[in-house]
């Protein structure tokens, strides 16, 4: 890493870290004004997120899109930005933080452990489709990250009906909903990343689907999500059951990002050769 | 009966979902039992030999090659099966929601909405600008109206359907039209079809061409990570410049360099300073494995070294007080070392029928004398491997993508909101709903009441 790099996503990282265990505390002791300030820390340590992310770029001479710790700071980026968002543009989705911020932050930790060297970019991963792939793959692990969000807090409030701190939060009918929305553009985001893979596999490996872990993962992962949105479209699946369906579905996406390159070594996605 | 009986399960949603999760888990599947063209030819062989019970089961059900096996085809059928069987079964139902207009609303139908609002003051006109303002087309008759957003976006369901049968058809046509192929050329050397590891197409013919490979040049940062790389081809188009990312295309036949490698000068001399023998070597040396070569009768093993220094020089002269014995047991090292060519040096051991002769260090220029004989280390060039292919309906394979893509955008981001209306005297009786949002649809709803009544 390069020094400011450094410096700002340690900071980013302490900073996620105090807002994960305040939003934990303020579940457990049902404390409202520490919710509705917690944003704020998010605004701070989303900036030195951003200035790392810069200081990468200037470093590297290209956008960190490579690589566990590169795939992490994106990812997590997105995750955070629409949380961000959403917090201040309802202030009843102020909670959504409790399940995204102390997983993206245990994303971010498990990147930064990942040795984040700096080199440029490698040959093979010179291709405007690496632009294309990446970003909609991490625009849906935001959107699935989201969703996954909007159900623990589904499900909270639902196991919560009476308690006064959960009143504040969305009705269950409007957090199902936002959270089937963001499931529904997770999974045509993810279609475009497993389309875009496909065309720039073809050039690169000369085949534009090869039943690679990562590429299989994928796809099984985009299966899961489409068996959810079949479910609740034309099965009537909704309320806990689906939002445990989407809790389950995440972990799809979290092999395909991160655990395949862990226990394999056979992958093209190593980007080794 | 029965037919029918079969027709209804298959057409079945439920049979949908069950067969969703048999696909996810069959593929699953092969992520846990090693796969015969993933775990590449040294590693299968030896899984075999180690268990070579469970391999043999796992070879006679197919399991070995998953993606490919019958289990997984029967699947794929009955998915596209209950995918048709689904679709003729709900075009008409859709078409017939989506086009049909229909106008005979009662207040009562209305009124047991999940939204419904009363609105007074109003009349059908200024409703009609209301609802065009907010993207709806507007439809009225004596008495009632309908409002209808995003009307035709149920019909994207039929082209979401329509989209996995032109995977299908582009999967089979790549399938059935698939050649693979190595090649294998040098620098300064012509391809003229020497294909190797082929598979032919199982319909047409073994694709013909003809380039000459003029240059290769690969650039890497700190030595070892490669960041670009250059091959130059002579073509019947004239020049082509190709790469990683960057194949050489000749219509559906593509050229993707997968590796390249070094292809050394070797000229052996007698003792007058005749060339008896000479060649390009295509050596598999330039990651430190060990390849050999054979000239005149003699086996050249040799070892590459890309920036040879005194270090390792040093180290290598440890290695010659090694007993004979040891020389003649085959060296199978590897040894790690940066892509990138600055100062290289050939470690070569030489045997004549299988009994070492000699053992020296070259760098290029250089010469080892053996046996009345001088083996020159002359020049150095790249040779490149070509990974060959050429199938057709990939086009069709990306439009299935796109439709795809474009359908889900269609149906779910642009879903349909649909609202009826009673006109009653003054008042007018307003109930809507919309599709996969239910919850979120009343926000809207609401909110195009408040201000149709402020």
């Amino acid at each position: 890493m390069a020094p400011i790099e450094t410096i700002c996503i340690w900071i980013a990282t302490g900073l996620y870290a105090i807002t994960a265990a305040l939003y934990i505390y303020s579940f457990v002791f049902k404390n409202e004004k520490i919710l509705q300030r917690i944003v704020y820390i998010i605004i701070v340590s989303f900036l030195f997120h951003t200035a790392s992310i810069i200081a990468r770029y200037y470093a590297i001479g290209n956008l960190p899109v490579a690589g566990d710790y590169e795939t992490a700071l994106g990812g997590t980026w997105i995750i955070v930005l629409i949380t961000l968002y959403l917090s201040l543009r309802h202030k009843s989705l102020k909670s959504l933080g409790v399940a995204t911020l102390p997983f993206s932050l245990l994303l971010l930790g498990f990147g930064i452990m990942r040795a984040p060297g700096l080199a440029p970019m490698s040959a093979s991963l010179k291709s405007f489709w690496l632009y294309i792939h990446v970003l909609f793959a991490q625009i849906a692990f935001g959107s699935y990250t989201i969703a996954f969000g909007m159900a623990i807090i589904y499900l909270l409030k639902n196991k919560n009906p009476d308690k006064e701190f959960y009143g504040k939060f969305p009705g269950l009918p409007r957090l199902e909903d936002l959270m089937f929305r963001f499931v529904i553009f997770g999974f045509i985001t993810d279609a475009v990343m497993i389309a875009s893979g496909a065309i720039w596999a073809k050039d690169l490996w000369g085949n534009y689907w090869s039943w690679d872990p990562v590429e299989t993962w994928s796809l099984i992962t985009w299966l899961i999500y489409g068996l959810t949105i079949h479910l609740r479209v034309t099965m009537g699946w909704k309320g806990r059951k689906l939002a445990w369906l989407v809790v389950f579905a995440l972990t799809g996406m979290v092999i395909t990002f991160f655990g395949v390159d862990l226990f394999v070594d056979t992958s093209l996605h190593l980007f080794t050769k | 009966m029965i037919i029918q009986s079969v027709m209804k399960t298959l057409r079945s949603l439920k049979v949908t979902v069950v067969l969703i999760i048999c696909l996810a888990s069959v593929f699953g599947l092969g992520l846990i039992i090693p796969q015969k063209n993933l775990l590449g030819r040294e590693m299968y062989p030896a899984w075999k030999a180690e268990k070579p019970g469970l391999v043999a089961f796992l070879e006679a059900i197919d399991f070995t090659e998953i993606y490919t096996s019958p289990v997984t085809f029967i699947l794929w059928g009955l998915f596209f099966l209950n995918l048709m069987l689904v679709m003729i079964s709900r075009i008409p139902a859709i078409w017939k929601r989506t086009v049909k207009k229909d106008l005979t609303v009662s207040v009562e139908s209305i009124k047991t909405g999940r939204h419904y609002e009363v609105i007074e003051g109003e009349n059908i006109d200024s409703l009609s600008s209301a609802f065009a303002r907010r993207g709806y087309r507007f439809f009225s008759d004596a008495g009632s109206f309908r409002a209808i957003k995003n009307r035709f976006s149920p019909l994207a369901t039929i082209l979401f359907h329509f989209s996995f049968f032109l995977l299908l058809i582009g999967a089979i046509m790549t399938f059935y039209t698939k050649f693979r192929a190595e090649a294998s050329v040098a620098v300064g050397e012509t391809f003229t079809g020497q294909y190797h590891r082929v598979r032919p197409p199982k319909i047409g013919s073994i694709p013909e061409t003809t380039f000459t490979v003029t240059a290769i040049n690969p650039t890497y940062y700190k030595k070892t990570l490669s960041t670009d790389l250059k091959v130059v081809l002579q073509t019947k188009k004239g020049e082509e410049i190709m790469g990683i990312n960057k194949p050489y295309r000749e219509g559906a036949l593509s050229f993707i360099v997968s590796d390249i490698d070094i292809a050394p000068l070797f000229i052996i001399k007698d003792k007058s300073g005749k060339e008896v023998e000479g060649a390009y070597v295509k050596l598999k040396v330039l990651r430190g494995e060990e390849d050999s070569f054979r000239m005149l009768g003699y086996d050249f093993r040799t070892i590459f070294y890309t920036d040879y220094s005194d270090e390792i020089k040093n180290k290598l002269e440890k290695t010659t007080a090694l007993p004979q014995i040891l020389k003649q047991l085959p060296m199978n090292r590897r040894v790690p070392q940066p892509g990138e060519v600055i100062n290289p040096a050939f470690k070569i051991l030489i045997f004549k029928d299988g009994l070492f002769v000699k053992e020296q260090t070259i760098k290029k220029g250089a010469y080892i004398e053996f046996e009345g004989f001088s083996l020159i280390f002359e020049d150095l060039n790249y040779w490149a491997t070509f990974y060959v292919g050429k199938e057709h309906g990939l086009n069709i394979l990306y439009t299935g993508f796109a439709f795809m893509v474009l359908a889900l955008i269609i149906r779910f981001l642009f879903y349909r909101r649909d609202i009826k209306g009673v006109i009653e005297r003054d008042r007018i009786h307003i109930g809507g709903k919309g599709e996969f949002y239910p919850a979120l649809f009343g926000d809207e709803f609401r909110k195009m009441m408040d201000d149709l009544k402020s």
